[in-house]
């Protein structure tokens, strides 16, 4: 389900943008998924049709959907371009963690022996498994 | 495109605004908002063409159309006219009076309204919904939404606000709204035009305002920072500048921060 938050100074157009390309690369909306119309998730969330075609149309120029006249927006999953983009998307995780820790004035070692903590403890990581 | 000219408005001596020009385009959501008493719903009432500029002159680029009033939707701030008329009734000279075709309004049942009752029998925020579905009902190639939808509980209003996103998907309307909830509408509107005593302060696309806008924390800010609101937070002094640099800001929180300033200059 796509959200907006609205404390964020994220325009609404990336916020949503983001979320659709997480969710197509993270499998939530598979290949040939029909996204919601135009309409309905411009009523939904409250949001100016016009900024859901404009990230429709974007998604649409970067390879993640087609768009069939008349039926709408499909998600289109191409093997090589899938795997480019989900470390687009890990490089951007990290470019947020690392501005945020550098504004609290945390040094690079110190970030680093943190997230090799975490990643020890997470479960979801556990290799022995 | 909706063009006014040199527009001055009011009532008897006293014109409310004077001078205003202001071009709104085909399709495009705008808001306006300000302070009380600036004369938002004067203005509302000249892009109406139910009140005449004493001065000046408004055109609405729609060639063909001998009474513009066909092709507007107008949600005034008060709906007290035809108390004792049914719902269906009004909906029928509503309609006549456009010249369309009645149709279902969706709205009624989700608002609890019988299609016999009596207006004046309604709350304020039925009254408010019955009278927004009736014309969006219309097919208005320009919808003007008044400080009203206030009035409403959040629930109709999220759903009247729902119903208008629809209508801005099926048919592309120009919208103008005045000084609706900052929170709710953020994300709707395209175009800003912050009124004052003395005229538009600001006429801005939202875009620019969100890219342009940034919050600047400093005693003095630089002299080449255009500042248009400052204000104390924490015993620190925060300036909107337009354009600079500082943090980024929602559209709500300049809005709210503007509005502030007009207050203090007082």
């Amino acid at each position: 389900m796509l959200k907006i938050n609205t404390g964020s100074a994220v325009p609404v157009y990336e916020q949503l943008k983001r979320q659709i390309r997480l969710g197509i690369v993270s499998g939530e909306y598979p290949e040939g998924h029909r996204m919601p119309s135009i309409r309905q998730l411009a009523a939904q969330l409250t949001i100016n049709p016009n900024t859901i075609a404009k990230v429709y149309r974007q998604l649409e120029t970067d390879g993640f959907l087609n768009s069939r006249s008349g039926s709408g927006f499909f998600v289109k999953l191409e093997k090589e371009h899938l795997s480019k983009t989900r470390k687009v998307l890990l490089s951007e995780i990290a470019d947020e963690f690392i501005s945020s820790a550098v504004q609290l004035g945390f040094t690079p070692e110190e970030l680093i022996k943190t997230l090799s903590i975490k990643l020890e403890r997470n479960p979801k990581n556990d290799k022995t498994k | 495109m909706i063009k006014l000219s040199n527009v001055t408005c009011g009532y008897g001596k006293n014109p409310v605004q004077s001078d205003i020009s202001l071009d709104i385009n085909e399709g495009e959501v705008v808001m306006i908002t300000g302070p009380n008493g600036v004369g938002k719903s004067t203005l509302l009432k000249v892009l109406a063409n139910i009140l005449y500029p004493t001065a000046g002159t408004i055109e609405y680029g729609w060639p063909g159309t001998k009474d513009p009033r066909q092709l507007i939707g107008y949600l005034p701030d008060s709906l007290s006219i035809y108390k004792s008329m049914k719902v269906k009734d009004l909906a029928e000279l509503h309609w006549g009076a456009f010249k369309v075709k009645p149709s279902p309004l969706p709205l009624l049942k989700e608002a609890s309204i019988d299609w016999n009752s009596r207006i004046k029998d309604l709350s304020l925020g039925q009254k408010t919904i019955f009278h927004l579905s009736l014309i969006l009902s219309t097919n208005p190639k320009l919808i003007l939404i008044d400080e009203i939808l206030h009035s409403v509980d959040p629930h109709l209003r999220n759903l009247a606000l729902q119903t208008l996103v629809e209508t801005m998907a099926d048919t592309k309307p120009t919208v103008v709204m005045v000084n609706l909830n900052y929170n709710e509408v953020e994300h709707l509107i395209e175009r800003v035009i912050f009124l004052t005593k003395d005229g538009i302060l600001l006429n801005e696309k939202t875009e620019y305002l969100l890219e342009n806008a940034k919050l600047l924390i400093a005693e003095t800010p630089p002299g080449s920072a255009n500042v248009l609101a400052t204000r104390k937070n924490n015993g620190r002094k925060e300036h909107l500048v337009l354009p600079g640099e500082g943090e980024q800001m929602k559209l709500s929180d300049i809005l709210t921060m503007l509005m502030g300033s007009t207050y203090q200059s007082q």
